[in-house]
């Protein structure tokens, strides 16, 4: 790669912040990929993403370039850097990236983000997590206890 | 279950779920909006949960509860007999449901699922693409027969421990064209013969009395890849020389504990797609019968080797001369040589995997010269060998591609020379077990070993009981020869 010019990718947040990363960066999100190749290859393209503010655009592009150079690293030590880095998440950095890798297709960040959020939710009981989350609880009494009625069959 | 309550649930389970922009609190705190995460998110996050946390979320909010029952795709149900009635309530809630395990707890006061239920539920499961029913000890074969009746996309299926006979599950084999797993465990002598057919891919046996019922399921079964026969009485020979000649697909063979010799070994050596060959304590195989498989089947990847005290150095300079793409070789309790073991490891040059386990002639010299030779490898266990921190400093300078290390009960490594290679190597997962701790013995790979311990452990109260038995006869006959 040394000597060739690196390609690079603008990409513009919702509220306005332009980012400039490389193309391999830029890449491992899918929406992306598909935005580029459908534009053919041009020298300064500018990609808005919709819905994805400038404070979550810059945390995805962390992990995109980690993980863009991924091959360099050894398996584990990226397992260590995915852990680390979610772990700073607080609540709703960690939903922005869900909402991100989402609608940017970054499939390897939406598993991420949904891991750290399932062993949040380990553990607690319904009303935790309502409360963990925010979550009105829209059942009736009587819905409720038919379901917890219907978990009794579960085998444990 | 009061048909009353039935109602509320099945009324929601056809509702749409609630709109998210319906959402009422809009800015009480900036966490309220999980609740709009788009649905994919949403059973991702449960997807690495186990059904009793995904139980609870499914009581959070109506949202939750339809994604989650929309994303069940494994079920594990008590066996009882009342389950007959409340099946086709869960089984309607989880519809996405293809593999589905029945659970009968042996110490539950119930009685268990009988012929009535297992036909409720399988007319309740037409996308079942894996069964598994255990203890299920009222099911006949009568029952068993409604299964290929309606689940007809049956690919795998795992019998443990049931009372049913050879006709029953001949039904299942018969009946489900797609079937291409079966694993039958813990089952008392069969009566009649089970077949095989023409989908069957993977076969498991274990803990099965008579031998001899099971010959057409494994010689009549053209399509056979995998094979794994654990702690199978009977004389397993003439099985195996009978499937090498229907199959002659075998990727994948692992026999433990059971009764075969180098005849069934020669046989299988006409498998020339053999890619992973295991071999655990069965006491007739010898060299003769590991070299004629590792002379003709050029495609193994794997071998392992457990406890064969007639299989040691020629077995290995086989291994060195023609098994040129070996990934793994495991070593347990075999006796090795270490100038097979260095000529394994100049001629195999992509080696991965690398287990020792017991070998004493094999020191620091011969691993320091193993290690520099496959540097290709990334795990990397011994146990129980004279080597010592000369090696744990080999590794720190070489193995550039060791991404996990197990040494175990090796008296010469020192706790302090590990903590430095943990240090100087991050990229590196070490697990060190001691010389004074605790360690369970591991076989890497080698399955069925904690029902092989549990058989032992039963082995062992049933003998304890028989010499009660005899002591408690002879004190009594020596009481009436006292009386007199």
């Amino acid at each position: 790669m040394v000597g060739v010019k690196k390609k690079m990718v603008t990409l513009v947040s919702s509220d306005g912040v332009e980012f400039v990363v490389e193309k391999r960066v830029a890449e491992q999100s899918l929406f992306i990929k598909n935005a580029l190749n459908e534009g053919g290859v041009e020298e300064k393209v500018m990609i808005p993403i919709p819905k994805v503010t400038s404070d979550t655009l810059s945390s995805v592009l962390e992990y995109c370039e980690k993980h863009a150079s991924a091959t360099e690293f050894q398996e584990n030590e990226i397992e260590e850097w995915d852990k680390e880095y979610i772990e700073k998440a607080d609540l709703d950095l960690l939903y922005y990236l869900l909402q991100a890798s989402y609608s940017m297709s970054i499939m390897g960040l939406m598993e991420l983000g949904a891991k750290k959020v399932a062993s949040l939710i380990r553990g607690k009981s319904p009303q935790e997590i309502r409360e963990l989350f925010n979550i009105k609880n829209d059942f009736t009494p009587e819905q409720e206890e038919e379901i917890r009625r219907e978990m009794q069959w579960n085998y444990e | 279950m009061p048909s009353s309550l039935l109602k509320p649930l099945s009324l929601l389970l056809r509702q749409p779920p609630p709109p998210l922009s319906g959402h009422d609190h809009p800015n009480t705190s900036m966490n309220d909006h999980f609740l709009r995460l788009p649905d994919e998110c949403l059973a991702l996050i449960f997807q690495p949960l186990n059904t009793k946390e995904r139980n609870t979320c499914s009581i959070v909010c109506r949202r939750w509860f339809t994604v989650e029952r929309q994303t069940r795709h494994t079920l594990s149900l008590n066996a009882v007999a009342g389950l007959r009635d409340s099946a086709p309530a869960i089984l309607s809630r989880f519809d996405s449901v293809t593999k589905l395990t029945l659970h009968f707890n042996r110490s539950c006061h119930f009685d268990g699922i009988g012929d009535d239920g297992i036909a409720v539920i399988a007319l309740h499961c037409p996308i079942l693409a894996e069964l598994e029913l255990r203890h299920c000890y009222l099911v006949t074969d009568a029952g068993l027969r409604a299964i290929p009746r309606h689940c007809t996309k049956l690919r795998r299926v795992s019998l443990h421990s049931c009372t049913f006979g050879a006709h029953g599950i001949n039904s299942i084999i018969q009946g489900c064209t797609l079937l291409e797993e079966l694993s039958i465990s813990k089952f008392s002598r069969f009566s009649d013969a089970i077949n095989g057919s023409k989908s069957l891919r993977t076969v498991s046996l274990r803990y099965i009395h008579g031998g001899r019922a099971l010959l057409p399921l494994i010689s009549q079964s053209p399509a056979l890849q995998s094979l794994r026969i654990i702690n199978c009485s009977g004389s397993w020979d003439k099985h195996l020389e009978e499937a090498s000649v229907r199959a002659n697909g075998l990727i994948d063979v692992l026999l433990e504990a059971i009764d075969v010799s180098d005849r069934a070994l020669r046989a299988l050596s006409a498998q020339v797609s053999l890619e992973t060959l295991w071999l655990a304590d069965t006491h007739r195989c010898t060299d003769e019968g590991v070299t004629a498989v590792v002379e003709r089947c050029k495609k193994l990847k794997e071998i392992g080797i457990r406890k064969l005290r007639k299989v040691g150095e020629k077995s290995l300079v086989a291994i060195a001369r023609r098994c040129v793409n070996l990934k793994l070789l495991a070593l347990a309790r075999v006796s090795l040589t270490g100038r097979s073991l260095i000529l394994v490891a100049e001629n195999c040059y992509s080696l991965e995997s690398l287990l020792i386990n017991g070998g004493k002639r094999i020191g620091d010299a011969e691993m320091v010269c193993v290690i520099s030779k496959c540097s290709g490898l990334r795990w990397l266990f011994i146990r129980g060998c004279p080597i010592s921190d000369v090696l744990v400093e080999a590794i720190a300078q070489g193995c550039p591609r060791l991404e996990k290390l197990e040494i175990r009960k090796c008296p010469g490594v020192t706790l302090m020379k590990v903590e430095e290679l943990r240090e100087r190597r991050r990229g590196i997962a070490i697990d060190y077990v001691g010389i004074e701790e605790k360690d369970e013995e591991k076989d890497g790979g080698v399955q069925g070993r904690n029902e092989e311990e549990n058989l032992q452990r039963i082995r062992a109260s049933k003998l304890r009981l028989g010499f009660l038995a005899i002591w408690s006869c002879i004190v009594f006959v020596l009481r009436k020869l006292f009386n007199k």
